[in-house]
């Protein structure tokens, strides 16, 4: 039956045939060595994508508990002057609305600038990083490409300014924006990048700084994880202002404030930035309030961080003021702005939220439906058939989404009409899963580009060697979790053995 | 199980189909990306291979073609990959050859009996020959194979490392 049983080739067959049965054992004992390997790196990598995601899945919850710590730190500070409590207070604060006396859109700008002056705080002139001047030109962008890669640190002076300026340009856009291909002839879209700056460099080395000739689309999480998540973001507003009519970011799940205290980028402006870091916090959030939702290229390609769900609605979203979204993890609450429970502005509040949300959060499902994504703990599962009738009603033809890692940075769903692009290499690890970008030419047929960010360039890894580091290390995460909830466990599992055996049964 | 077995051989077997099914549940779930039962087609040679079974390229698309079902949209259900690859795993089917069929093998390439094959011969045999290796596999199983001082496969050592990491 199988070639296994064909056993050692008699002596009296001629050779060739002899070569080809020798050849053909070594390749299917060797694909079994492959595929073994491929299964080792499944499990690691699900053991990366469960923590990650019990990580988030937590995120509605402890929003809450911010709400509460915010109130009574409030109240605890009406009776103190410690400015140590004052300015947390004044950090937890930002995922509110605007407050309701700053409706006025001239009040709320002043407001802002009066607290994020960028006059208010002198550059030294010690200071050797990079300087900023308006209207900013590319050069200034090589400039700070230079400044980042010998590890400067833009003084906070010239970020603010930068904020503000950005802040302006993507205020004067609405919550979609539309590009066209017409002159270009192409249009790059890039995906997560999480900080890492080495991914940046290497899209911008491989394909070219931002143009009119180049244009890019940034599909939102430029921020949080990775340890450069500055110095992303400034790059891309960076390159934004110089080319407003080329560049077009897309706010995704992680340009918000709440996701920012627990993911890494406040506690990243707070060591770079110290005593200015208040003020850069503030203003960042700002900024993402005033990011669009989503990039139509075309009239053909809808970019889009998460995705859709049944309820999404392109000319529904185009009413939204996406500024009042600090926080996207905010539910509106009826109780807190005196609303009823059956009151239609609650209901509204409640729609419009949950079409931010389902943009910013989804993820495909190879089953048909829409569900709760109860993975993630935010969004919705679209399955192809959602797809498929979303596109035809807005007349696209491909919905291009972000944030879920993958193993070759990108992967095609829905029979080719959804496709995901990550462009954070070694995302989990070290050798676990290649960047990409997007390159749709004049024909929109989209064709990608991987790569892998390494420190020891040059230094090929073969496939085992990668297996068994990543592996390690999702093993060594996975302990750490297990310590951390070493007591609860321990409750647990004792709640299940009263005789205090020590075994569980199965 | 044939009616012949006695009643503890009968309860043997029920072990043994117990673990074989758990093995294959296991195997099965680490390439289901949505939990939902099902598997992408392409992953099946995956999962058979990572159950320790060596079909040719052929006899893999012989089983392919018969748990693929007319409206799979791409997607393998575990209900009919299950009773399939247990049939497999109980008649022990595609076993993978020993290290010493691995080395005869190797030795029928090694023409000049040099005890060693160059790069060159070892891809001109792996990718013009049997199921040839795309240049992934190629790539990928030169780097491990060949002696970084002697720059060629010393294929009997190669054999006994890849034994012993398989285990």
């Amino acid at each position: 039956m199988g070639c296994g049983t064909s056993t050692i080739v008699p002596a009296n067959e001629p050779s060739a045939q002899k070569t080809m049965k020798a050849a053909l054992l070594i390749q299917m004992w060797y694909r079994r060595y492959l595929a073994r390997l491929e299964a080792r790196r499944r499990y690691t990598w699900n053991i990366f994508q469960s923590l990650e995601y019990a990580d988030e899945q937590d995120q509605l919850r402890l929003y809450n508990f911010f709400n509460d710590m915010i109130s009574q730190l409030h109240l605890s500070s009406e009776n103190s002057d410690d400015n140590q409590q004052n300015s947390l207070l004044s950090l937890l604060r930002m995922p509110s609305r605007p407050d309701t006396e700053m409706k006025n859109g001239e009040d709320e700008d002043a407001n802002l600038y009066k607290h994020t002056d960028p006059q208010t705080i002198v550059v030294p002139m010690t200071y050797k990083g990079p300087r900023l001047d308006y209207p900013l030109k590319l050069d200034h962008v090589q400039c700070l490409i230079d400044a980042f890669k010998g590890r400067q640190v833009l003084h906070a002076h010239y970020l603010l300014e930068l904020l503000h300026e950005t802040r302006r340009i993507l205020k004067m856009n609405s919550i979609i924006s539309h590009v066209h291909t017409r002159i270009s002839q192409q249009v790059t879209v890039v995906g997560d990048l999480h900080g890492k700056l080495d991914d940046l460099l290497i899209i911008f080395y491989k394909n070219g700084l931002p143009e009119a000739r180049n244009p890019y689309v940034f599909n939102g999480d430029f921020v949080d994880r990775g340890p450069n998540s500055v110095e992303v973001a400034v790059l891309l507003f960076a390159c934004l202002l110089v080319n407003p009519l080329s560049v077009y970011i897309n706010r995704g799940n992680h340009e918000d404030h709440v996701m920012n205290l627990r993911y890494g980028f406040i506690k990243e402006i707070m060591t770079k930035y110290k005593g200015h870091a208040t003020k850069l916090i503030r203003l960042f959030g700002d900024v993402f309030s005033w990011l669009p939702m989503a990039t139509v290229i075309d009239d053909k390609i809808l970019v889009c961080h998460g995705g859709i769900s049944n309820r999404t609605d392109l000319d529904y979203l185009k009413t939204i003021d996406r500024h009042k979204y600090i926080s996207i993890l905010r539910p509106p609450t009826s109780s807190r702005d005196g609303y009823d429970s059956d009151d239609s502005d609650y209901n509204d509040d409640i729609t419009e939220w949950q079409q931010v949300l389902d943009l910013l959060w989804s993820d495909p499902r190879p089953t048909c439906g829409c569900s709760m994504n109860t993975f993630r703990g935010g969004g919705s599962y679209f399955g192809p058939d959602v797809t498929k009738s979303f596109l035809a009603k807005h007349g696209l033809e491909l919905l291009i989404r972000s944030h879920e890692c993958k193993p070759e940075g990108y992967e095609f769903d829905h029979d080719n009409q959804v496709l995901t692009v990550f462009s954070a290499s070694n995302y989990y690890e070290v050798g676990s899963n290649r960047g990409a970008y997007v390159k749709l030419g004049a024909n929109l047929k989209p064709r990608i580009v991987q790569y892998m960010a390494t420190k020891q360039a040059g230094r090929k890894l073969t496939i085992k060697q990668r297996v068994s580091y990543v592996e390690a290390s999702a093993l060594r995460s996975l302990r750490e979790k297990l310590y951390a909830s070493k007591t609860i466990l321990l409750e647990e599992f004792q709640k299940r053995d009263p005789d205090n055996t020590g075994k569980l049964l199965s | 199980m044939s009616e012949k077995n006695s009643e503890e051989g009968k309860e043997n077997a029920e072990n043994l189909t117990d673990e074989i099914g758990r093995k294959i549940a296991d195997a099965f779930d680490v390439f289901d990306h949505d939990s939902n039962k099902t598997v992408d087609v392409r992953e099946i040679p995956n999962i058979i291979r990572s159950l320790g079974c060596c079909p040719s390229e052929a006899e893999m698309q012989d089983i392919i073609l018969e748990i693929d079902e007319d409206d799979s949209n791409g997607y393998i259900r575990y209900e009919k990959f299950r009773p399939i690859m247990t049939k497999i795993l109980m008649e022990r089917k595609y076993r993978p050859a020993t290290e010493d069929r691995i080395l005869k093998a190797f030795q029928v390439l090694d023409t000049d009996n040099k005890a060693y094959l160059t790069q060159d011969e070892l891809k001109e045999y792996m990718t013009k020959e049997g199921d040839a290796f795309n240049q992934d596999e190629m790539d990928e199983m030169l780097s491990a194979a060949v002696d970084p001082e002697k720059g060629y496969i010393l294929y009997k050592e190669y054999a006994a490392l890849m034994t012993v990491e398989d285990t």
